[in-house]
């Protein structure tokens, strides 16, 4: 293990030079009394003391909205074009390991038989400097799908505050170890890395002590698609979608015309299986028309559909969906209960 | 890396209506290497797109043995598909594709075939009849058993005509109750019914079944009652679509990326899907 360490007065330094080396730098920001992940220019503009942004860092890798392509009329003819696609080299400083990871696991879904330009490019030019969580919140759930508060997985770098704004600094890639290049004069060292680290996580892991395995989750689902559950546990979801936006994971998406009369764009916009009209046919018939049955989509595609095909669970346990949801939807204890229901029947 | 979603343009170089609201293109692409290079296999679909509309999936209605063009056959329910019915021939459009999967038409070697479509839904099946009736000589009988709600509702009438003519085909027609003019010739009464009535044999014959949803319902245990076993009976699968490509989330049956997977199934593939579409 690295024995280098960053302190957390040299943070700013970090920033400088990944501006300097031609990073756009996206950090924790607070805004409108949210915190958010914004592009800055300045150390001074990070917001070191929220856990997790509202957004995820998903809209780095794949936005809200983007053109796919393009196009111009005249005469009758029409004439199709690729769009430029903007994905400046981009370093996600204090991201968390659950964020860190879902991009990996986005991964899969761009990437099985077809290549997705859109995403791949964005995310070959993004690098993840990844703040281990000394304090996961209440809502977090980490641990129950397989990650924790220092995992490393899909993160360049991972600093972990072994001492009081210290920072062990691992890099974990070859681009995490570009940028370590970058600032190797302000490294300094550290004896007993490995130990000061263990003491981190143990003490991490504590507070995530309530959160439960989640192993028999995936044998109930695969049994219990028609369950009256269904219907009781999810009775007062609104059908917003916000758990959908806000996770950084969902991935469904609609494809969209905008044009005058001289030219137009198609665009990809963020979806959600949460809305009645996402799997309404033109006939009129719908498969999900019940809101119970989108919620189940919701659960089944990310406990059991996608582990199915590409062998990961599709969550990371962020929490924002727990966090966010207006009617306290929360769904580790959905989870929580099917694992009991499992365990018990 | 290649931009998955770009639509290669198409000429519409014959529009014809089929029904009311329904109408088949004959589209060229206008690329040259396109044209002689495309391949696909009957049962697949693509995207059709009207620039400033969007995209609608369709199947390939003509078949693989035909080259140099593709057909589709759609009806006007929608915004795209609006947009689509008031282009002209000479005008162009876009498409991308061949997606999904498609019909194992060499399986079929030297067994009979009974095709059981409905409506608006012959255009999968038609790609895969001629594709048949071009290497006639391959498989066994042809048995086609195409219903509509009424006469003026069947697509590709012309066609019908050629297949009734046809001494290697046997075509039975139907429209429901009421929907016959006084000179129609074919049968009266639902799909499932004449189905039962005609009882076509099941001993080394696939049925391939497309329809609307309320037809294939009651069309299925009919085909079990006269011994059709579910490894033998094939569909379509409609779902809703965007990207066609895997990637959009929408079209998904359980596990099951319809886009990908599909649009094409086996009655014991379907069997083993959560009732979720
Ligand atoms: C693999 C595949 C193959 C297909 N092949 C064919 C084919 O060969 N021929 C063919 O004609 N079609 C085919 N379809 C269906 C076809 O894709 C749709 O009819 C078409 O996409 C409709 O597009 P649109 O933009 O015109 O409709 P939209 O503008 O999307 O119109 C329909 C939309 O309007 C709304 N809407 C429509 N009707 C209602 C209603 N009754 N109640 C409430 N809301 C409603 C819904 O949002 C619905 O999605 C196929 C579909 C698939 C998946
Ligand atoms: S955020 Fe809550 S109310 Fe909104 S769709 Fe999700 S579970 Fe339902
Ligand atoms: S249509 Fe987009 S995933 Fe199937």
């Amino acid at each position: 293990m690295t024995n280098s360490v960053l302190k957390k007065e040299n943070f700013g330094k970090l920033v400088d030079a990944l501006l300097g080396a031609g990073w756009r730098v996206v950090a924790p920001v607070k805004e409108a009394k949210k915190t958010w992940f914004r592009e800055i220019k300045s150390i001074d503009e990070m917001d070191w003391e929220t856990l997790l942004p509202t957004n995820s860092p998903k809209e780095f890798l794949f936005p809200r909205t983007e053109p796919i392509l393009q196009y111009r009329f005249s005469n009758n003819q029409v004439t199709v074009e690729d769009v430029d696609l903007e994905s400046p080299k981009t370093a996600i400083l204090g991201s968390r390991p659950c964020d860190a990871a879902s991009s990996e696991i986005l991964k899969s879904i761009f990437s099985w038989d077809y290549q997705e330009s859109f995403f791949w490019e964005r995310r070959n030019n993004i690098a993840f400097i990844s703040i281990a969580c000394k304090s996961p919140a209440t809502t977090c759930f980490c641990t129950s799908v397989g990650l924790s508060p220092v995992s490393p997985v899909g993160s360049d770098i991972l600093l972990t505050e072994i001492e009081p704004d210290v920072f062990l600094f691992e890099p974990l890639s070859p681009v995490g170890e570009e940028i370590a290049a970058l600032i190797a004069q302000e490294l300094g060292t550290t004896e007993a890395a490995e130990e000061k680290k263990r003491e981190f996580t143990e003490n991490a892991l504590k507070d995530l002590k309530s959160r439960r395995a989640l192993d028999k989750v995936k044998s109930w689902l695969d049994e219990n698609f028609e369950n009256p559950f269904w219907q009781s546990a999810t009775e007062h979801c609104l059908g917003c979608g916000i758990c959908t936006f806000l996770c950084p994971t969902c991935h469904c998406f609609d494809i969209v015309d905008e044009s005058n009369y001289f030219k137009g764009e198609r665009r990809k916009n963020w979806d959600s299986c949460q809305f009645a009209n996402f799997t309404l046919h033109a006939s009129g018939h719908n498969p999900r028309e019940m809101r119970f049955k989108r919620y189940r989509q919701r659960i089944m595609h990310k406990f059991k559909y996608f582990p199915d095909r590409f062998d990961k669970i599709l969550c990371v346990g962020c929490g924002r969906c727990i966090q966010y949801c207006p009617v306290n939807l929360d769904i580790y204890e959905i989870l929580s209960t099917i694992q009991t229901m499992a365990t018990t029947s | 890396m290649e931009n998955i979603y770009k639509p290669h343009l198409v000429r519409i170089e014959q529009k014809k209506q089929e029904a009311p609201d329904t109408y088949s293109f004959r589209l060229v692409f206008v690329d040259e290497k396109m044209r002689e290079n495309f391949q696909f296999r009957a049962g697949q679909f693509g995207e059709y797109s009207v620039f400033g509309y969007g995209e609608s999936p369709f199947c390939i209605a003509s078949p693989p043995t035909r080259k140099g063009y593709i057909e589709c056959c759609f009806r006007a329910v929608g915004r795209v598909t609006k947009a689509l019915m008031d282009k002209e021939e000479g005008d162009y459009i876009g498409f991308r594709g061949p997606y999904g999967n498609y019909f194992p038409i060499e399986k079929f070697y030297d067994k009979n075939l009974l095709f059981i479509a409905g409506g608006i839904a012959l255009p999968p099946l038609r790609s895969v009849i001629w594709n048949v009736l071009d290497l006639r000589e391959r498989f066994g009988e042809v048995t086609i058993l195409y219903g509509a709600r009424t006469v003026a509702d069947m697509v590709y009438k012309n066609e019908l005509q050629l297949w009734e003519q046809r001494p290697d085909v046997k075509l039975i027609q139907t429209v429901d109750p009421g929907g016959e003019t006084p000179d129609w010739k074919g049968k009266v009464g639902l799909v499932p019914h004449v189905l039962k009535e005609i009882s076509p044999q099941s001993e080394n014959t696939i049925a391939l079944v497309c329809g609307p949803p309320i037809m294939i319902k009651f069309t299925f245990p009919v085909l079990k009652d006269l011994g059709f076993s579910d490894e033998v009976v094939y569909t379509t699968l409609e779902n809703k679509m965007k990207c066609g490509l895997g990637k959009c989330g929408r079209c998904n049956i359980g596990n099951i990326y319809v886009c990908k997977d599909g649009p094409v199934f086996t009655l014991s593939q379907i069997n083993r899907m959560p009732p979720d579409f």
